[in-house]
């Protein structure tokens, strides 16, 4: 049985840390998923940077509910405007799939869900506006850094 | 393999309060349910909740949800996880979904979230997202679906994955 979903690298934080970067990754799949679960010392928004692309590359449209209200945002920028999700210090998770990643002919569309029971339900499309495959994916936060314990899962689909 | 098919749930002509997966085993790192119901519940939309074993208490809920003509944001029922079509939504349309359990054999309190929107060529169908807590550290050993009024009707399904985390292909982390 051929495997369709292949896992790629993984980390559990043995401690704080600011930023968790995979490099190295192949051309070998359709798709990339990254799983984050856990949790940050302060709470904030999630960023994803590209291929160590810290250029005005980076737009989303977000919509977001908090228990109590709805509402809907966008931005474009650079990953410091790109808020690709949020996390908390209460447990939550996010889910990323980055479709055709290794496409050369086309910007990189990804589709992102943050969920934090104790703070918000958040969905987001992306953009990297780049034709390049990516190679590296750096996670930081914007506010704080993640926990001891919060786990960053990677994950090549195969078409 | 990192995508494993554990078990799968078909109901049949009786119908069935709930669809149930039982004696999960703990070697897996996520688990992914994704399920497709339709209710007998005299309305176009309905809705589910969830029950973890071994602990069936202790939720918490964040929605967001669409009915095409508006949205919201709910934090009740603390165990919903996901619209369904009911008896009066399209014939032949069943709602669909899927649920994330992330690190459920862990040590820690367990998040997980779902994705669901119940069909329907009506007004009335909805569509949520939600970010659920079991604030439980046990393992979670089971998971069931349930019908919060009448019974899941006949050719509803839901299959529940098993998913390994790993690393190949010289991909690192650090």
């Amino acid at each position: 049985m051929a495997n369709a979903m292949v896992a790629l690298a993984n980390i559990t934080l043995g401690s704080t840390a600011a930023t968790v970067t995979f490099s190295s990754i192949p051309a070998t799949y359709r798709d990339l998923r990254l799983v984050i679960n856990g949790t940050v010392t302060t709470g904030g928004n999630i960023f994803i940077r590209f291929n160590g692309d810290s250029g005005s590359n980076y737009t989303y449209v977000q919509a977001y509910g908090t228990g109590s209200s709805a509402a809907s945002s966008t931005s474009s920028g650079s990953e410091t405007a790109d808020a690709s999700g949020v996390f908390y210090t209460n447990p939550g998770m996010a889910t990323y799939d980055f479709l055709d990643y290794s496409a050369t002919d086309k910007h990189k569309s990804s589709l992102n869900r943050c969920s934090v029971a104790g703070n918000l339900v958040i969905m987001n499309a992306a953009r990297w506006a780049s034709t390049s495959a990516i190679t590296s994916i750096v996670v930081s936060h914007g506010s704080g850094s993640y926990t001891s314990g919060t786990t960053f899962s990677l994950y090549g689909v195969i078409s | 393999m990192s995508l494993t098919k554990l078990a799968e749930v078909t109901v049949g002509a009786g119908g069935a309060a709930s669809i149930d997966f039982t004696s999960i085993p703990g070697t897996y790192t996520d688990l992914l349910v994704v399920h497709s119901i339709r209710s007998n519940q005299a309305t176009v939309s309905a809705y589910a909740t969830l029950t973890i074993t071994p602990i069936s208490s202790t939720y918490s809920m964040r929605g967001l949800y669409g009915t095409g003509s508006g949205v919201g944001s709910f934090t009740t029922p603390v165990n919903y996880i996901g619209e369904l079509t009911g008896a009066n939504a399209t014939a032949s349309t069943f709602g669909n979904g899927q649920i994330y359990f992330p690190n459920y054999a862990g040590s820690t309190y367990k998040s997980y979230s779902t994705d669901s929107v119940g069909e329907s060529n009506g007004s009335a169908a909805n569509q949520s997202l939600t970010a659920g807590l079991w604030s439980t550290t046990s393992a979670i050993t089971g998971i069931s679906i349930v019908s919060t009024s009448g019974t899941f009707v006949q050719y509803s399904s839901a299959t529940l994955y098993g998913i390994t985390k790993g690393s190949s292909g010289g991909v690192t982390v650090s």
